[in-house]
C-alpha cells in the first residue's frame, strides 16, 4: 500500500468522523429548547431590562419543553415549577385527562416569536404575544392518529417568582 | 364491486364519493363559545386534545357530544377521527371576574404616578377576555377628591399609574367593570420629614432637646418609631443619640455642656443648629 | 520485654502530661510581681474565684463575686460567653515593696478576639506578692418603674393559598446613599451607607457582585456582621463587604444588591454615643473613644459598635466595628473603643452607631 493510499484513507475516515459529530451536533441541538426571539419594542410601562429578557426567553422555552414532556408521557410532575397559576391547573387538568382516555398529546416545537405587549411598573407581571410553529400530534397508544401542523398565535402572562419567570396564562388566540 | 383492471375509473370515482361522503358527516364548527356543548357528526373514535381536556369519544347514534364543562377553556382544540384533524376554536364568555394587582402595598403621599393598578378581565371559566373592556378605576380617600378613570383592556389587560394624594391614609382602589368590581387599601404615609426643628432647654442631668411635631411637606405626621438623630458637638468630643419619634415629637437628654453646637437629622433630612452656651 | 514497653510508655506518658501543666516560660511562682499576676490570673482561667482571691492584695476589699463579675461577665454580656486565652505581662517598675504590672488580656469568644489591657499594682506582703485589684462596684441601678412605650411591629403576610393579586405588604423600600471601592490590606473592600425611607423597620442585607473586564463575575459577597440589619424608619446604617485577594485594577464594575423584609421589631433601646473623641491608646495607635449609655429600662447584653470614617469631603473611607464586653445596663455608662487605621489621614469625621443583642426581648 503506497503513501497516497494511506494519506486518501486517513482523509476519508476524518471526513466520515466530521461528518458524524455534525449529525449528532444537530441531533444534540434538536433535543434543546426551540428557538425563542423576544422583542420589546411596545412593551410598557415599564422598561424591560436586560437580565429579565434573557431570563424571559431561557424560561419560556424552557416551560414549553416541559409542557411537551408533561403531554407526551401524561406525567404532570414534569411541569416542574415553570408553570403556576391558572395556566397550571389547565395543564395539570388536560394530563388527567390523558390519564384517563388513554391518549395523549405530542408537540413538536419549532420555535416562538415573543412580543413583549405590557410589563406593570412593579415588575410582577409581563404580557407577551407568541406567535409559535407548533406540530400538535394525537396519539392512541403508539400510534398517531390525528395531526396539525401551523402557526398558533398565543396571549401569554409570566409572573416571577424566587429563582425564574413562571407561566400563568397560555391562551391560543385565533388571532392577534 | 367489479375489478381494478376493468373498470379502474369507476372505482376511483366510488372511492371519491365515498370519502367525500364521510368529508360531509365530519362537521368540527370552527368556533365555539366557552361552555357551550358541540355535537359532531361521526361514525368513528372522536379524538379530542385541547386546553385542559383530552378524550376518545365513541359515537352514539351517529354523533359524538362534547359537553360543555369538558369545554369550558378558551383556546385551541383539536379534533380528529383517525382519518381527518379539524381545528375548533373556543372562546371567551362574557367578563365575570377580575383579578386586580394594585402595587405598591404602602407609598408616600403626594407623589407623583406611585400607586400602579393592573385588572386582568376573566369569564366565569378563567379564560382571559381578550375583545376590548372598559375597567373603572377609582382611588378613594377620605377628605379628598376622588380620582377616577376608565381604561380599554387590550388582550385582556387595564392598567393605570395614579399619583397618592396629599393626605395620608388608606385609599381605597377599585377596578370594575359593569357590576363585577375589586377593591383593594393602597396605605399612603408621610413622606420625608420636613422643617425640621428643635429646641433645647437645661435640665438637671444635661440639655433636653425636643423637636417640634415631625411632619412631612404635606403637613402629615411622620410615624411613631421614626429615627431622629440628635448630635452634640462640645469640649469633650461628639455625642449622638438616635431618638425616636413618640406621639408625634422626638426627644433624648444630652450630656451637660458649657458650651456645644447641637444639630438634628432624620434619615437624609437636615434639620436646624442650636449654639448652646452662644447665640442659635 | 512484654512488660518493660508499657511501663515505658506510662512514666513517658506521666512526663508529658507534667511538663503540659507546667505553663510557659514565666514563673508562676508568687515569689516574683509578674508571677503573682500569673497565678492569680491562672485561677481566674480556671475560673476558681476563691483561688483568685488568694493573690488578691487585702486592701483591695475585693470578694469572690467582685472578681467574677469583673473578670468573668456578668448580665449575659459578651464576657461571660468568652474565656481568657492568654495574659502576657511586662514589668514597668519594679522595686522591693511594690511594682507596676501592665497584663495584655486575650479572651476568646464566638465573635473573635477580645483584648483588654491593665497596669497592675502588686505589692508585698509578708513573703508573698499580691495584686491589687479593687473591683469597682457596680452602679446600684435604683428601683423605679420606667415605663416601656416605644413602638412595636408585628407582620402578617398574605396566605400561600390567596388568589393571585391578593394585597400583600411589601418589604420596606431601602436606597443605597453612597459607596465607594477602595483596595486595601491585599484585597477589595466596598464601603457604604443605606438608608431606610419607608415608615416600617425591615432586616436588610446588602451584597456586592464584582464584575470583571470581560464581564465575568469575579466574586460574590455580602457585608455580614459589618452593618446594622434591623433598620427603623429613616435610620442609616454603613456596611463594608471585603474581598480578599482581588485587586481594583481586575474590577470593570460592581453591582449592589441590597435586601429587604419585614420582620417584627421594637423601637427600643435607645442608645446614646456620649463624648466620641480621637486618641491614642498606650502603644500610640489612633482609636475611637467614647461612652455607651443605654437609656432604655432592660439590659442589652452585648452591645456592637460600628463606626464610619469619613474623609474631609464627606467620603465614605473605612468602616470599624468592635464588641463591648460588658452588658449595658439601665442609665449606666459604659466605655467603648474601636481601632482608626492609620492609613486614613489626619482630617477625618466619624459617625458611631450601634447595634445590640438582648435576651428575653419579647418576640425579638
Amino acid at each position: 500500500m503506497n503513501t497516497r493510499t494511506i494519506l486518501t484513507r486517513i482523509g476519508l475516515l476524518f471526513a466520515v468522523a466530521v461528518i458524524a459529530a455534525l449529525v449528532a451536533g444537530t441531533t444534540l441541538a434538536a433535543d434543546n429548547a426551540a428557538p425563542v426571539q423576544l422583542s420589546i419594542g411596545n412593551a410598557g410601562p415599564r422598561e424591560v431590562e436586560e437580565t429579565t429578557q434573557k431570563a424571559i426567553a431561557r424560561d419560556y422555552g424552557r416551560a414549553w419543553q416541559s409542557m411537551a414532556t408533561a403531554l407526551a408521557n401524561s406525567d404532570p410532575a414534569a411541569l416542574g415549577d415553570d408553570w403556576t397559576g391558572i395556566a397550571r391547573d389547565k395543564l395539570r387538568a388536560q394530563v388527567e385527562s390523558q390519564q384517563r382516555s388513554g391518549v395523549r398529546t405530542r408537540i413538536v416545537d419549532r420555535g416562538h416569536r415573543l412580543q413583549a405587549m405590557f410589563y406593570s411598573a412593579e415588575g410582577s407581571a409581563l404580557q407577551l404575544r407568541d406567535t409559535a410553529q407548533i406540530e400538535t400530534q394525537i396519539l392512541d397508544g403508539d400510534d398517531i392518529v390525528g395531526s396539525d401542523t401551523a402557526t398558533v398565535n398565543y396571549v401569554v402572562v409570566m409572573t416571577p417568582s424566587a429563582d425564574r419567570w413562571q407561566v400563568r396564562i397560555l391562551q391560543a388566540v385565533p388571532s392577534f | 364491486m367489479m375489478t381494478n383492471a376493468k373498470h379502474p375509473a369507476l372505482v376511483g370515482i366510488i372511492c371519491l364519493l365515498f370519502l367525500s361522503t364521510a368529508h360531509a358527516q365530519w362537521n368540527v364548527p370552527e368556533r365555539t363559545q366557552a361552555g357551550q356543548d358541540v355535537t359532531i357528526r361521526a361514525s368513528l373514535d372522536v379524538y379530542v386534545v385541547g386546553p385542559g381536556f383530552a378524550a376518545k369519544l365513541k359515537p352514539e347514534n351517529g354523533s359524538v357530544t362534547i359537553k360543555g364543562d369538558q369545554l369550558r377553556n378558551a383556546g385551541r382544540y383539536l379534533v380528529s377521527n383517525g382519518q381527518n384533524s379539524a381545528v375548533m376554536w373556543v372562546e371567551p364568555s362574557e367578563p365575570a371576574k377580575l383579578n386586580f394587582l394594585a402595587q405598591p402595598s404602602r407609598v408616600p403621599a403626594a407623589r407623583p404616578g406611585v400607586i400602579s393598578g393592573t385588572a386582568f378581565v376573566f369569564d366565569n371559566n378563567e379564560n382571559l377576555v381578550l375583545s376590548s373592556t372598559p375597567v373603572k378605576f377609582d382611588l378613594r380617600v377620605e377628605g379628598a377628591p376622588t380620582i377616577s378613570r376608565t381604561v380599554d383592556s387590550r388582550d385582556g389587560v387595564a392598567w393605570i399609574r395614579s399619583d397618592s394624594s396629599r393626605r395620608e391614609g388608606n385609599a381605597e382602589f377599585t377596578a370594575a367593570v359593569g357590576g363585577i368590581g375589586v377593591k383593594r387599601i393602597v396605605r399612603q404615609v408621610a413622606a420625608e420629614p420636613c422643617n425640621l426643628s428643635m429646641r433645647a432647654r437645661p435640665e438637671k442631668k444635661g440639655i433636653l432637646v425636643e423637636t417640634a411635631p415631625v411632619r412631612d411637606c404635606s403637613g402629615n405626621a411622620v410615624p411613631d418609631g421614626t429615627i431622629v438623630t440628635f448630635t452634640q458637638l462640645d469640649s469633650k468630643g461628639k455625642t449622638t443619640v438616635d431618638a425616636r419619634v413618640k406621639k408625634g415629637v422626638a426627644a433624648a437628654l444630652l450630656p451637660p455642656a458649657d458650651s456645644a453646637t447641637i444639630s438634628v437629622a432624620s434619615g437624609v433630612v437636615m434639620g436646624n443648629e442650636i449654639r448652646w452656651g452662644g447665640r442659635q | 520485654m512484654n512488660r518493660i514497653l508499657p511501663i515505658v510508655f506510662a512514666a513517658l506518658t506521666v512526663l508529658l502530661v507534667v511538663v503540659g501543666s507546667a505553663g510557659g516560660g514565666v514563673d508562676a511562682s508568687p515569689s516574683t510581681p509578674e508571677g503573682a499576676v500569673h497565678s492569680m490570673f491562672d485561677r481566674v482561667r480556671a475560673r476558681d474565684w476563691n483561688g483568685a482571691l488568694q493573690h488578691v492584695s487585702k486592701s483591695s476589699n475585693s470578694t469572690a463575686a467582685d472578681l467574677s463579675r469583673e473578670l468573668g461577665g456578668a448580665n449575659a454580656s459578651l464576657k461571660t460567653y468568652s474565656s481568657l486565652e492568654k495574659v502576657e505581662t511586662s514589668v514597668l517598675h519594679h522595686n522591693d515593696r511594690e511594682a507596676l504590672v501592665r497584663a495584655n488580656f486575650q479572651y476568646s469568644s464566638a465573635v473573635g478576639a477580645l483584648a483588654d489591657l491593665r497596669d497592675l499594682k502588686v505589692v508585698r506582703e509578708g513573703d508573698a506578692w499580691k495584686v491589687e485589684f479593687p473591683v469597682q462596684k457596680p452602679p446600684k441601678v435604683p428601683p423605679q418603674v420606667i415605663p416601656v412605650n416605644y413602638l412595636r411591629w408585628d407582620v402578617i403576610t398574605r396566605g400561600a393559598d390567596d388568589d393571585w393579586g391578593a394585597q400583600n405588604v411589601d418589604p420596606p423600600k431601602i436606597r443605597i446613599t453612597s459607596m465607594n471601592a477602595v483596595e486595601r490590606d491585599g484585597g477589595i473592600t466596598v464601603l457604604g451607607e443605606l438608608v431606610n425611607e419607608d415608615t416600617v423597620p425591615g432586616f436588610v442585607a446588602v451584597g456586592a457582585l464584582l464584575i470583571g473586564q470581560n464581564g465575568e463575575t469575579l466574586a460574590e459577597e455580602t457585608a455580614f456582621d459589618k452593618m446594622n440589619h434591623t433598620v427603623l424608619p429613616k435610620e442609616v446604617t454603613p456596611f463594608r463587604i471585603d474581598f480578599p485577594g482581588l485587586k481594583l485594577a481586575q474590577v470593570k464594575s460592581v453591582r449592589m444588591q441590597p435586601n429587604s423584609m419585614l420582620v417584627p421589631a421594637s423601637a427600643d433601646p435607645v442608645i446614646g454615643v456620649l463624648h466620641q473623641r480621637l486618641e491614642k491608646d498606650w502603644r500610640g495607635k489612633r482609636v475611637l473613644k467614647g461612652e455607651l449609655v443605654n437609656q432604655s429600662g432592660q439590659t442589652v447584653n452585648i452591645p456592637h459598635v460600628i463606626a464610619t470614617f469619613y474623609d474631609n469631603t464627606g467620603k465614605i473611607v473605612w468602616v470599624q466595628d468592635g464588641f463591648v464586653s460588658n452588658a449595658l445596663l439601665p442609665n449606666t455608662p459604659e466605655p467603648f473603643q474601636v481601632p482608626v487605621r492609620d492609613d486614613l489621614g489626619d482630617n477625618i469625621q466619624y459617625r458611631v452607631i450601634v447595634n445590640h443583642y438582648s435576651l428575653n426581648r419579647a418576640g425579638m
